[in-house]
């Protein structure tokens, strides 16, 4: 058995029978699996996605994600579960996701119906089209602005630079905590390849522009804190596709 | 547990080639995982961001014969969040002289499609030497877009590139590696940089704008910079197993 208490999560694989885990081999230790980090007994969309947050959060972050090793076993689905899945992970990342940035940097978030095949993610590619050319104005404007902040002089425009490429981090660690745009997108992926890149393309520029405006104004903690919980509300949907596909 | 137990940033121009066949002949050339940029990425600093983390984000899960080593042009944190027991080194130069060398490489080589406006900009001979300097996204490069932090926390190792030999025996040893030697490698050759000329007030005028560079290379070249400890204790044992292949 496993102590979930005392258990710690950290970043990558393990060794077998090393005291630190990452979810999936915590998963699977519960389970009864042999050590590994990819369960036969998980969804492989739940894996994905887990295992990328598992590796992107930060220490403390990750431990949240314990909540959820008692209740992975047993997802993976059979027939159509997995694929319903992805197009799940995906419509969170193309609406979910890029709205909650939106909202944090004042724009209108992502008005487009829920994402559930590749005619409505058709559908909703100008909608993040648009939206992305918002982000993008908007973020332009914090730049020039933090930029005419400036004194004259090199030395309050190298200042704000290195204070800039801080806020750009900042920006890239907050996007990869909060996502996992490789997990559970591949199965959908198959039905439309091209509007899925270009749905990727837009969320993930929405995402920079936006992360980056609420670093470099110091408000990054709403948004992520947001995602965190709808992350969590997201798995725990994931989960229960299984149970409404089997009825 | 990761296959990584070594991250070795290489700051342009610092002989961080010549490293990397120091690294290969210890660990083997597919045991090196190198992180440089190729003609089809952008020059973007976010870009380079989200694509160094992605490349950390798939290492890390790799097992079994997977790298030991990373070693490249890359920001520390983003391999340093994803390894955090893997032991970090760099070398280091005087930044003058690490910056002449830059420019007249820049000055040199052929534009990519994906150069940064910077680059071009020394490639076609609209920025000097001095200009490229006052670039805010050149300014103490090595401590802001390399190392990620101004006293160089976090390191086990920094070594010059002007006592290399000295510092790569005294690396040897903390790694308790097989003897090793280093031939000079992607050495400067361009006849500008042979002929160049840095006078007094230029190397004053450079050295200011980049006091944080200037700070720890300073510390490091008198001795004063000190390792982190504990990541050097954690990986330390772990090196022993390293043999020349």
């Amino acid at each position: 058995m496993i102590d979930l208490v005392r258990l710690r999560l950290s970043v990558g694989v393990h060794a077998e029978g090393s005291r630190e885990m990452c979810v999936m081999e915590a998963a699977a230790r519960l389970a009864g699996e042999a050590w590994t980090d990819r369960p036969v007994s998980v969804s492989p969309v739940l894996t994905a996605l887990l295992t990328c947050l598992n590796d992107a959060m930060d220490d403390v972050q990750r431990q949240d994600l314990k909540r959820l090793i008692p209740i992975l076993p047993g997802t993976r689905g059979e027939g159509g579960v997995e694929v319903v899945r992805s197009w799940m992970v995906l419509d969170w990342h193309c609406r979910t996701w890029p709205s909650a940035w939106l909202r944090a940097i004042g724009c209108t978030a992502v008005e487009a119906a829920p994402i559930t095949d590749i005619e409505s993610l058709r559908a909703a590619l100008w909608t993040l089209h648009r939206a992305s050319k918002a982000a993008a104005a908007r973020r332009e404007a914090t730049r020039l602005g933090a930029f005419e902040q400036r004194s004259a002089g090199d030395e309050a425009t190298y200042r704000l630079a290195v204070a800039y490429g801080k806020a750009q981090v900042d920006a890239v660690r907050a996007m990869s905590a909060t996502s996992a745009w490789s997990a559970g997108w591949d199965l959908s992926r198959v039905y439309g390849p091209q509007a899925w890149d270009a749905a990727r393309d837009h969320a993930r520029s929405i995402g920079r522009d936006a992360a980056l405006v609420c670093a470099w104004n110091a408000c990054l903690e709403g948004p992520l804190t947001k995602l965190r919980s709808s992350m969590l509300a997201l798995v725990r949907s994931l989960i229960e596709a299984r149970q409404h596909v089997h009825g | 547990m990761s296959t990584v137990e070594l991250l070795s940033v290489h700051v342009p121009k610092t002989a961080g080639t010549a490293f990397r066949n120091v690294l290969e002949g210890v660990y083997g050339a597919e045991r090196i995982h190198t992180v440089y940029p190729t003609a089809g990425d952008s020059q973007t600093a976010e870009l380079e961001d989200e694509r160094w983390l992605a490349d950390s984000l798939a290492l890390c899960r790799r097992r079994g014969d997977g790298p030991r080593v990373v070693h490249g042009h890359y920001l520390l944190t983003w391999y340093a969040d994803r390894f955090p027991d893997a032991l970090k080194i760099t070398w280091l130069r005087h930044p003058v002289d690490r910056l002449t060398s830059f420019y007249y490489m820049w000055r040199e080589m052929d534009p990519w499609p994906a150069s940064s406006p910077l680059q071009l900009a020394v490639r076609e001979g609209r920025l000097d030497l001095l200009g490229l300097a006052r670039s805010p996204a050149i300014r103490d490069q090595v401590t802001t877009r390399f190392l990620g932090d101004p006293g160089g926390s976090g390191l086990a190792f920094i070594g010059l590139q002007e006592r290399f030999d000295e510092d790569l025996e005294r690396l040897g040893e903390l790694l308790e590696w097989p003897r090793v030697s280093a031939p000079r490698s992607n050495v400067n050759s361009s006849q500008a940089y042979s002929d160049r000329s840095v006078d007094g007030d230029l190397r004053a005028e450079i050295a200011r704008l980049n006091p944080a560079d200037m700070s720890l290379y300073e510390a490091v070249l008198e001795r004063r910079w000190q390792p982190t400890r504990s990541g050097t204790a954690a990986a330390r044992p772990r090196f022993r197993r390293a043999r020349r292949r």
